[in-house]
């Protein structure tokens, strides 16, 4: 039956001029009748559409992981019935629905994905308007043979300005819906929690920085133990900021940032700009910091330091040191990173010479966020149109760099908004990022498929058991951090640890401090009235 | 409530008639006082203020109800929250209110009988006026009434059951549940519990009691909710930001009418308390002691605080104006509201002044945060400005601050249109839709948001879309006069902006900068506002080389008659003007040239 009902829809396609290649209308002829024939495994029969549904998160032609939580959507069209079905290279699965909501039962669609691993799911869409049912356009999911890591780790907050009183940090499973909580700051007189960070994505090295409340500190939680450490020595009156654990889990490379907050009368508002940093190497085994003239340039501003997986390179962002003494006039928007590295010996504990990988004066664009997939081949980095703090620029997009060939370019995964903060699966065939293309106000993770030539899939949205989630939550994701597992931590720990009076580090001896100023920083403080 | 006989072995049954006569009473009494604490509310505390002060968080949203069963005491956080927003219709607000308070005091009187069944009703009615003392200054939700109404009702059911077993099993089951449901609730029940197992001799409830007082908010604060072992211990009964001493006084009086009414039993018993007479007495005393209370606890200064607030965020100006006409407030949120009502009325120009200004610039523009409430007020006036995105800003600071409530919530999903950002503003108008009164307001947004209207079909959205700043600049909130150039350069016709920044150059004695801005924009004309006048007019008497265009113009002539008395005057005290400032203020404390002189120089920002 296949055969000639095929033909005669071709035909026909060909002769209403539809396609101009008749091979085209024969392939198109195919699908029609692929999901006519399979539509609830009745006689039913839809009428092609010839345009693809809209649907909410949009999940159409994406690869996913083989252990993601199930795929839920909802149609944002007008019907009386819904259907969605799943035509695997090993099984098939059809759901239905009257509120065109798709929920996945989560049984189900593991077994389905298992099944399926490695295969392209076809996905065809169907609608019942006025009693008849017509076939939206099918669309493809891959499933990957590679699974993500299975948490998620992100901050919730509130669309950030200048105050704040609740946030939280959340560790999300995303082999299901659970979304748990590590720490939120309602149990720390609502200070400030920032700068989450693992080991290489290792959940039993976890470290955040707290800001107000119980006091200034960086919490350590490292194999069960926990440590509370006030960063700032005679090297640095500001304590640590952006973080980077070194692989071998000893260092974690600093930087000390002095930020200030401005707001635009047009666009996105909220702007920031570092009027100085630099970078410093904390040794947890000694509890000291150290740093050296290549890392603290007083002539330069370092920032956003990150290891390679063999722990002997670290990347950084430097711009030139800005003159901000004219408030009238801040030269926020002619400061450009350019993205460094220099090399690190972690027995001998030195550092080599600062070599500079992507110049942003030749580039044009600001460099921020390197971030080295855990195989070594690839580096991510995020660039703007100037400063450092990407996720207030709409114009922020991600970039990657082959490490083996030295090539870089713009990825096909950004959006006319913000694409900014990531964080790689321990494979390297997935990354995460935060962005703000749907509504411009809230950051949301998306999760993107690299293969091992650097390719990389549309990047889809992390799902929730409720389609409509993200068109009421209100609040934004923030720095997504993946991790291998769950994370151990309670946060009733962690609130003991963050009460604990901290530890002073000390400046590691023989080592000068090339701060240009002792003024401390100026992160902003929970609101207060000034009456 | 009927006083029922707990242990029939011990109390002989009442007659028929007495208990109709006693059910009759108990109705009178809590109708009385319902009605009372209604007209209290509904006149003299008026809910919607209340509501202004609280701008209490709740929306028919299940995230948003999530979050209300994250800890202890969180559902009755949400119910609180839930009366709170009732408080927007006055009418629904002041009925739920007084049935709480009422209720409360119910059922007190509920587990009273049950230890001292002839009480009288006035004892268990005590509670009442510490509650009154509590929502006298609008500075406390709800929440505080409602726990001990909770445990009030969990004291009144233990009561009620008549074996020991079933108490303690009931003990250990509601316990925990009003552990979780009202956090340190428990504590109440438990005292109130231990009380009256006191006197059945029954020591078992008291025991488990005491466990549960101590394990689970141990295991709440510890290992089950991430809470604080302090919030676990103390929420909501003895967690407070500000004014301990108001909740306390509850307890006390709770505690004092527990014991005088266990300790006069013997006197209760003679039945004085229950005679018709007696109770009409005990009523009228207690209702004119509920009314002293109230007129001793009432801070009218809050009211009308919040009161220029309610009237402000409503647009009623010529009410806020009114307002004035009596002793007001001497406060910059305050003269903030009154200067916004003259701007959107068009007459900052020419009534300002009248209103002395003590505050200068800051009571134009409140530069530095007063209160929470400070934050959506600066939004209001960015917002007037057509300074869309700072409006948003400081309505984004106000939530971060106060939460999502309902008047943040409606300025960010306003900004956010009228800036064309659709899916933003699709968040906070769908926020909005399961609110409880304003889901109208949001639905009628909903074809702009989904592109079927142009903004430029509503009168309103297109008059805002105007004033939309499309040149960007950077803007302080500690410097607003420097966004003036940048808003009327961009439209000239941004009539609130000019007001602002004529307002703003009069408070800060910049008269050159005045007078420049009055010529260069050709306003320099006899209708023009009465201070303009008066400024220029004051400049010109001190400045020889004025430009031509002030040469030639002719004030007018009331004004000018006005400044010759003011001159001479000032003549006449010349060297010490300061000794003469009560009579200058009689004659002209309602002119710019009396804050001229008299309102000393801010110093620069």
């Amino acid at each position: 039956m296949n055969g000639p009902a095929i033909l005669l829809l071709g035909v026909l396609l060909a002769l209403r001029a539809e396609f101009a290649n008749i091979t085209l209308a024969f392939e198109r002829a195919a699908t029609i009748w692929a999901s006519l024939s399979t539509l609830s495994g009745s006689d039913v029969r839809a009428l092609p559409l010839n345009r693809g549904a809209v649907i909410f998160p949009d999940y159409t032609d994406i690869v996913i992981p083989p252990n993601i939580a199930p795929l839920n959507f909802m149609f944002q069209e007008k019907g009386e019935r819904y259907q969605v079905r799943l035509i695997g290279g090993r099984s098939e699965w059809t759901v239905s629905s009257r509120s065109g909501k798709m929920q996945f039962s989560l049984g189900k669609w593991r077994r389905f994905l298992k099944k399926n691993r490695g295969t392209a799911v076809k996905v065809e869409l169907f609608i019942r308007r006025d009693g008849k049912w017509f076939a939206y356009s099918p669309t493809e999911w891959r499933i990957a043979e590679e699974p993500i890591d299975e948490g998620l780790v992100y901050r919730i907050i509130d669309p950030a300005y200048h105050l704040w009183s609740e946030m939280g940090i959340y560790q999300r499973n995303l082999t299901n819906f659970d979304e748990k909580v590590i720490m939120t700051n309602r149990t720390v007189k609502n200070a400030c929690l920032n700068c989450h960070s693992f080991c290489a994505g290792d959940p039993n090295k976890f470290m955040f920085h707290l800001r107000g409340g119980p006091g200034t500190s960086l919490i350590l939680a490292v194999d069960g133990q926990y440590q509370t450490i006030d960063t700032r020595t005679e090297l640095n009156s500001s304590p640590g900021a952006y973080r980077c654990w070194h692989p071998d889990g000893r260092y974690i490379a600093f930087s000390v940032n002095k930020v200030a907050q401005f707001f635009h009368a047009v666009g996105e508002n909220r702007d920031v700009y570092d009027s100085a940093s630099d970078l410093i190497l904390y040794d947890i085994a000694t509890n000291t910091v150290s740093t050296c003239p290549q890392i603290a340039d007083p002539n330069e501003m370092e920032t956003y330091p990150m290891w390679t997986p063999d722990g002997r390179t670290l990347y950084f962002c430097s711009a030139p040191q800005a003159d901000f003494s004219d408030e009238l006039n801040l030269p926020y928007d002619k400061i450009l990173y350019s993205l460094k590295r220099i090399s690190f010996d972690p027995n001998e504990e030195t550092w080599g010479t600062v070599e500079t990988v992507i110049d942003a004066g030749k580039f044009g664009k600001s460099i921020t966020h390197p971030s080295v997939s855990p195989d070594g081949r690839f580096l991510l980095f995020s660039a703007s149109g100037y400063g450092n703090f990407t996720i207030y620029k709409r114009d922020s997009d991600l970039y990657m760099m082959d490490l083996k060939s030295g090539e870089w370019g713009l990825l096909p995964v950004n959006s006319d908004q913000v694409d900014s903060y990531h964080s790689w699966s321990s494979n390297s065939r997935w990354f995460v990022f935060s962005s703000k293309r749907h509504n411009l106000v809230t950051a949301r993770p998306y999760f993107v498929h690299v293969d091992e030539k650097g390719g990389v899939s549309k990047p889809f949205i992390m799902p929730q058991k409720d389609p409509e989630f993200y068109l009421n939550f209100i609040k934004t994701y923030n720095v997504p951090e993946l991790v291998i597992k769950r994370v151990p931590y309670r946060p009733q720990k962690l609130t003991q640890a963050a009460y604990r009076k901290a530890e002073k580090a000390k400046a590691k001896s023989g080592i000068k401090s090339t701060e240009r100023s002792a003024e401390p920083e100026t992160t902003p403080w929970p609101w207060q009235p000034t009456q | 409530m009927n006083r029922r006989p707990q242990n029939s072995a011990r109390t002989t049954e009442k007659p028929p008639e007495r208990v109709k006569r006693e059910a009759v009473w108990t109705i009178v009494w809590y109708a009385s006082l319902l009605i009372f604490l209604f007209f209290y509310f509904w006149q003299i505390i008026r809910p919607e203020l209340y509501f202004t002060a609280q701008e209490p968080v709740f929306y028919l949203d299940r995230y948003f109800l999530k979050n209300y069963f994250a800890y202890p005491g969180g559902f009755l956080d949400g119910f609180s929250a839930f009366l709170g927003n009732l408080c927007y219709q006055p009418l629904l607000g002041a009925f739920s209110l007084s049935l709480l308070l009422t209720a409360t005091a119910a059922l007190f009187s509920v587990y009273l009988y049950a230890i001292a069944p002839s009480t009288p009703r006035f004892l268990a009615s005590l509670v009442l006026i510490p509650l009154l003392v509590l929502f006298s200054n609008y500075a406390f939700p709800p929440l505080v009434p409602a726990a001990v109404m909770t445990a009030m009702a969990a004291a009144a059911a233990h009561t009620r059951i008549r074996t020991n077993l079933g108490r303690v099993l009931f003990a250990l089951l509601a316990g925990t549940v009003l552990y979780y449901a009202a956090g340190t609730a428990l504590y109440l029940y438990a005292l109130a519990t231990a009380v009256f197992e006191v006197t059945r001799k029954n020591v078992w409830p008291i025991l488990i009691l005491a466990v549960l007082c101590l394990l689970l908010p141990l295991a709440a604060g510890t290992r089950l909710f991430t809470i604080s072992p302090h919030f676990a211990f103390t929420f909501p009964l003895l967690h407070y930001d500000e004014e301990h001493a108001v909740p306390y006084l509850l307890y006390i009086t709770w505690a004092i009418a527990l014991f005088v009414a266990v300790a006069g039993k013997r006197v209760w018993d003679k039945g004085i308390f229950i005679k018709p007479f007696s109770q009409i007495v005990q009523l009228l005393i207690f209702l004119a002691a509920l009314s002293a209370t109230a007129f001793a606890a009432f801070r009218a200064d809050d009211r009308q605080f919040w009161q220029f607030s309610y009237f402000s965020r409503m647009g009623q100006w010529e009410k806020i104006l009114k307002l004035c006409e009596k002793p007001y407030l001497k406060n910059q949120q305050v003269m903030l509201e009154i200067n916004r009502a003259l701007a959107q009325l068009g007459r900052l120009g020419d009534r300002m002044f009248y209103y002395r200004q003590p505050f200068g610039r800051e009571g134009l523009f409140v530069l530095h945060d007063q209160d929470v409430s400070t934050l959506l007020i600066r939004s209001d006036l960015y917002f007037d400005m057509g300074h869309y995105n700072a409006a948003r800003q400081w309505a984004h600071e106000a939530a971060s601050v106060r939460g999502e409530t309902i008047w943040n919530t409606q300025r960010l999903a306003l900004c956010y249109l009228i800036l064309g950002q659709n899916s933003a503003a699709e968040l906070y108008f769908r926020r909005l839709e399961k609110s409880l009164f304003h889901r109208g307001w949001a639905k009628r947004y909903r074809p702009y948001w989904q592109g079927e209207k142009s903004l430029l079909s509503d009168r309103e959205l297109a008059a805002a879309v105007a004033n939309r700043v499309s040149q960007d600049f950077i803007t302080l909130v500690l410097y607003p006069e420097r966004d003036f150039p940048h808003l009327l350069r961009q439209n000239p016709r941004n009539r609130t902006a000019l007001d602002y920044m004529f307002a703003d150059l009069l408070l800060s004695k910049k008269l050159k900068a005045f007078t420049d801005e009055i010529i260069g924009r050709n306003l320099l004309t006899r209708q023009m506002p009465r201070h303009y006048q008066q400024a220029l007019i004051f400049y010109a008497s001190q400045v020889r080389d004025l430009p031509p265009q002030l040469q030639a113009f002719r004030p007018d002539r009331e004004v000018l008659n006005e400044f010759g008395r003011f001159q001479a005057l000032a003549r006449q005290h010349a060297g010490n003007l300061k000794a003469a400032q009560a009579e200058f203020e009689k004659q002209f404390g309602h002119t710019y040239w009396y804050y001229l002189v008299f309102h000393p120089l801010e110093k620069e920002s």
